[in-house]
């Protein structure tokens, strides 16, 4: 689908970088995506959840994005997780087996505190 | 029309056996018109050696072990498929296939005027044939994938599980293999062969549990150090092999393969962009999701 379109925007919250995304993630919004990450990861912030509660779709363009920067953060002693994702999104995330390499909490509040 | 090339690149030759594989399973109009005319056409026919092609093929085959004889394979190759489109479509098939996989092994033969030259006559009927499977493959895997039943897309989607230590030891071993075999066709200089071997394993093992992809990346790497553009062929080889896995899925409505297919491609490529096929991949991604929703799958998925 040609018309798919990603907005992120960004917060902090208790030593948290949230990454807010608005759209679809598929192969030709991922890029946003990639680039977004890479903006935080440049200035040295690790500590990365993704507010996913806007996010309608996701393909496997988009969690193999997420899948290699979780790598880079683990490599940097950081930590990632994922807040607010919808039914379709979290379904995709646990049959894409993605669920079981990150953490996925119902809300953000949940998440910094967790993590 | 396509710029002149030089000399035939081996990830080019690949993917043309993958389309004139898919060629064969569209049927004998497809064949015809994408294949046979073209070469009808620019007169690469009747040529009467008296031998079959597939003698010949055997021929070249031995002659091919021979350095010496390496300039005449290539002028060989193309009498062979001037014989075949006497003879068959299927025998025009497998000499085809014969020639490009000829040019991936020898520069000499990749960079003859033959090779050249076959590939300037398929380049357009083949680039149609892609784009009408492209535009087609979105309505047939929608089709198929409406007619599969929930346990046989189940098991498509569940990645290779290695629960138990045999299984364990069973991955160490071939990894092993792996690189006993990259040992030894490197010490050849058998650069295809390597290619090969290390695209069955990703392919095979990438979304395995236990997958080796420290290992796997340091043998690409010391393979690219003495190949300069190894590791970028490679990826192309592997979206060229699951972009025929998906296609031929696809096409004979196997939608397991096609879907076990895209979910290894994510895997794989993790989202680069700048990876063959990615975009047409992602459209059947769409629409495979689209499918378990509308099926109520997910649960079951999971």
């Amino acid at each position: 689908m040609g018309d798919a379109q990603l907005k992120i925007s960004e917060t902090e919250q208790g030593g948290f970088t949230i990454l807010h995304l608005d759209g679809d993630i598929d192969a030709h919004t991922s890029p946003v995506l990639k680039d977004a990450i890479d903006k935080v990861l440049t200035r040295k912030k690790i500590n990365i959840i993704f507010d996913f509660a806007k996010l309608n779709y996701i393909s496997s363009a988009g969690i193999g994005i997420l899948n290699a920067s979780l790598n880079t953060i683990k490599g940097q002693k950081g930590k990632m997780g994922i807040a607010g994702a919808n039914k379709t999104v979290h379904d995709t995330l646990e049959v894409m087996y993605f669920s079981r390499k990150v953490g996925i909490f119902p809300t953000i509040g949940e998440a910094v505190k967790i993590l | 029309m396509m710029e002149t090339k030089l000399k035939v690149p081996a990830a080019l030759a690949q993917e043309y056996i993958t389309t004139v594989r898919l060629l064969a399973q569209s049927g004998k109009g497809a064949f015809t018109r994408y294949l046979y005319d073209p070469l009808q056409n620019a007169g690469w026919i009747n040529d009467s050696t008296g031998q079959g092609a597939r003698r010949q093929m055997e021929r070249i085959d031995i002659e091919a072990k021979d350095p010496s004889f390496l300039h005449t394979i290539a002028p060989k190759c193309k009498r062979v498929i001037m014989c075949a489109m006497e003879e068959s479509l299927p025998v025009l098939g497998e000499s085809v296939i014969f020639f490009f996989n000829k040019m991936q092994v020898h520069t000499k033969i990749s960079s003859s005027p033959e090779a050249v030259q076959f590939i300037d006559i398929l380049h357009n009927p083949f680039k149609s044939f892609q784009t009408h499977t492209a535009e087609k493959s979105g309505s047939l895997f929608k089709e198929a994938i409406s007619r599969i039943d929930d346990r046989a897309l189940q098991s498509a989607l569940e990645p290779v599980k290695l629960g138990t230590s045999a299984d364990k030891v069973k991955l160490d071993s071939e990894i092993k293999r792996l690189y006993d075999n990259i040992f030894l066709a490197s010490k050849y200089n058998n650069i295809p062969k390597c290619r090969r071997l290390l695209s069955n394993y990703i392919i095979r093992y990438s979304d395995d549990e236990e997958y080796a992809k420290d290992n796997v990346d340091k043998l690409v790497e010391a393979m690219n150090k003495r190949n300069q553009g190894f590791a970028d062929g490679l990826k192309e080889a592997i979206a060229i092999e699951l972009n025929y896995r998906i296609t031929q899925g696809v096409l004979n409505g196997d939608v397991a393969a096609a879907v076990r297919g895209i979910r290894k491609y994510g895997y794989i490529f993790e989202g680069n962009s700048d990876t063959k096929f990615f975009y047409e991949i992602d459209k059947l991604e769409r629409i495979l999701y689209q499918m378990i929703t509308e099926k109520k799958m997910w649960d079951i998925l999971k």
